[in-house]
């Protein structure tokens, strides 16, 4: 019995990966990227390629009703199925938002995976300083935990003000969308 | 070989068939090409201002006393208002086969060949080519349009005079300029007809750029507002530029404030 069980999972994961592996990744990307369209949101990039498990995107732009949200230099989606990550690297946020926070984000790693399968977890690091927190897709919840730098602490005081200290001495914000 | 771990082989390889048999029907339902980014090029003329007396670093001299031809058209051009005197001013001037989209012209700047040289009570003068040309004002037409012209006057008083200082304060402190006002995009079956001011708080400078709860910003310097995309790029220009022209709905009517910055 335990024999069958484990034979069952291990062909479960083997088909698994041997399906991610094969995925049309592109034409998936192709696939969201209209289904993305009609709420306004389009994402542009220049190149794509593909190989194994991941995508690799060159100077993705991302635009919101018209109006550039980021820009992306080297983006890669890496996608097990049951376990999926999305690394954004050199982000520079628009312009508009320059009044509440520095522009330049270094690195931005996105995860989903079936041990939280309704969460979608992230961490980055980038002038403001580093940052984790998740966005909970039943509750529609958005919660962060900031760790300003100086540079944030010094010139962007003001936004920290929206920011809630909790008790650990952590600054968090949540937003319900 | 272990018939169990050849059985294990055999249903790996079938299942890579399968999966590769999937990954095809996949490949065959979603799209082959990327969304292509709709580029959308806006055929409206942009809104510039020229002042050519200046452009050259010395004022050209109008001369007042030549004689100039009385018409009430010039060329495809129609007068729909005025407003100043012989020197300053500004003259509001549209073409005849489209009457509602208007122009607003400075003394000395060219439009369409014609260099706007004064502004009398019920009348401009533009030179061309040497000739001169007064053109009157076209009565309003009482059709159905509900189309405002905008008002004559014989002085500065419909232009409305912002500060860089203000402008530069509220760039750098948004949330300022949400505390004075709200605008709320209008949409009509899911696309953005314009801007709503649903509150504005009085005795503030919001308040005195002639603006009032309930109208709706549908131009800016000649250009629709049908995105948010619209609305930012004026936003992101309001510190570079000299002269702004918005159009408002206002009871229905449409409405054209004008602001000079200083």
């Amino acid at each position: 019995m335990v024999k069958k069980t484990l034979i069952f999972f291990g062909l479960s994961i083997a088909f698994i990966l041997i399906f991610a592996f094969f995925l049309p990744k592109k034409n998936l990307l192709y696939f969201i990227q209209k289904e993305l369209y009609p709420s306004h949101i389009v994402f542009d990039f220049k190149q794509v390629s593909e190989s194994g498990y991941s995508l690799k995107l060159q100077e993705s732009i991302l635009y919101f009703e018209g109006v550039d949200v980021f820009t992306c230099k080297r983006s890669e989606i890496r996608t097990y199925l049951l376990y999926n990550t999305i690394f954004l690297k050199n982000i520079v946020l628009s312009d508009l938002a320059k009044e509440f926070i520095p522009l330049k984000v270094d690195n931005l790693k996105i995860i989903y995976g079936i041990h939280s399968p309704l969460q979608l977890s992230f961490n980055g690091n980038g002038d403001f300083g580093t940052v984790k927190g998740y966005v909970d897709l039943v509750q529609k919840k958005l919660f962060l935990i900031l760790y300003p730098s100086v540079k944030m602490k010094k010139k962007y005081y003001k936004t920290l003000r929206y920011l809630h200290k909790n008790k650990q001495g952590e600054l968090s914000y949540e937003y319900n969308y | 070989m272990n018939t169990t771990i050849k059985t294990f082989l055999v249903r790996l390889i079938f299942l890579g068939v399968v999966a590769k048999i999937l990954s095809l029907f996949m490949y065959l339902v979603l799209p082959k090409i990327p969304l292509k980014k709709e580029y959308n090029f806006d055929i409206t003329p942009q809104y510039i201002r020229v002042h050519f007396n200046t452009l050259f670093g010395k004022n050209s001299s109008v001369d007042m006393n030549s004689p100039a031809i009385y018409i009430t058209q010039v060329g495809d051009l129609v007068l729909k208002g005025l407003y100043g005197n012989q020197k300053h001013g500004y003259a509001i001037v549209a073409n005849k086969n489209n009457p509602i989209e208007t122009t607003i012209i400075s003394i000395g700047e060219v439009y369409q060949g014609y260099t706007l040289q004064a502004i009398y009570i019920d009348h401009i003068v533009l030179e061309k080519t040497g000739k001169k040309y007064s053109l009157y004002l076209q009565k309003p037409k009482n059709d159905h349009l509900s189309v405002q012209v905008p008002l004559q006057s014989s002085s500065n008083e419909d232009m409305i005079h912002v500060y860089h200082d203000d402008i530069s304060y509220y760039a750098s402190n948004p949330n300022a300029i949400w505390k004075n006002i709200s605008i709320r995009e209008l949409k009509k079956n899911g696309k953005i007809e314009g801007f709503k001011i649903v509150w504005i708080r009085q005795n503030t400078k919001f308040s005195q750029l002639g603006l009032k709860k309930g109208d709706i910003i549908i131009k800016a310097n000649n250009k629709r507002l049908k995105s948010y995309k619209d609305a930012i790029d004026i936003y992101k220009k309001v510190s570079k530029i000299k002269t702004l022209s918005i159009v408002i709905l206002r009871n229905g009517e449409e409405k054209e404030l004008v602001y000079e910055v200083e």
